[in-house]
């Protein structure tokens, strides 16, 4: 590729989640607000290796695990958050506007549709990401102290979802 | 005119909601997806439908987004009548 320092893109991502839609269509989601550090994006690839009697080296090697995570540290500490950190039902959490009662129980299989909008190359450098189906699997420590932030960083597993019936069975990246 | 949708509905409330939509330009290529809130006025015919994606190879593939009709009926929208601007917010 030729040098092009625009193609140098730096820039924070919001991180809109909401319930999971089956077969790619478009979910309704709540910006999470603040985040305290940079939204991550990991992934874990598998190969499995073949060699041959008549060579020393792997002469084939066939991907065959794929997996996505997505780690959000969630600054402002809504109730609604704690829900989906927690994969607490949404019959758990009582109450009207702020003043919401969650109920701490068994986690409960639950999937969520999430985008994060950052920074892009195509014509108006905005890139989403979609998340079509996405799982809570894990909570750091939630700090409650003097000096603490509260916040809640979340891990997420982005699942294979086959009911999206192109390419992108895992997610998806949209310049714009 | 074309017709118009207003985002906005029981269950795209205004507040910190957003929902997306694929961008259809007018020639029927892909403008990407576009994310909007309650509020957002776009013409109907921009959402969605069969869209003409042009892959690195050249050659073409149908993308079918989810139409105006789609957000209007899963009480995410309302058509308008007016005679007003379609917007084309990109913010998240």
């Amino acid at each position: 590729m030729a040098l092009d320092a625009t193609n140098i893109i730096v820039g924070a991502g919001t991180f809109n989640i909401g319930a999971y839609v089956a077969a790619g269509g478009a979910g309704t989601l709540a910006d999470v607000g603040h985040t305290s550090a940079a939204n991550e994006l990991a992934a874990e690839f598998e190969n499995t290796d073949f060699e041959s009697e008549r060579a020393q080296g792997i002469v084939k090697t066939v991907p065959s695990k794929t997996g996505y995570t997505l780690k959000i540290p969630i600054m402002q500490a809504e109730s609604e958050m704690l829900r989906i950190a927690l994969a607490q039902p949404a019959a758990n959490q009582t109450g009207t506007g702020e003043n919401l009662t969650l109920r701490v129980g068994a986690r409960v299989e639950q999937y969520h549709q999430a985008t994060i909008v950052t920074t892009g190359v195509g014509t108006t450098g905005v890139r989403t990401l979609t998340f079509w189906k996405l799982q809570a699997i894990a909570v750091d420590a939630i700090q409650y102290g003097k000096n603490a932030l509260q916040q809640f960083i979340v891990t997420f597993r982005v699942m294979f979802d086959d009911s999206v019936t192109t390419a992108d069975k895992f997610w998806k990246s949209v310049d714009a | 005119m074309a017709r118009l949708i207003r985002f906005g509905g029981p269950n795209l409330p205004v507040g910190p909601y957003s929902t997306w939509y694929d961008h259809r330009n007018p020639d029927g290529s892909y403008g990407g997806q576009i994310s909007v809130r309650a509020g957002h006025v776009v013409a109907a015919d921009r959402v969605g439908g069969e869209i003409a994606v042009e892959l690195k190879d050249g050659s073409t593939e149908t993308l079918h987004g989810k139409t105006a009709a789609y957000y209007v009926d899963s009480g995410r929208a309302n058509w308008v009548d007016e005679d007003e601007e379609p917007a084309r917010p990109v913010e998240g």
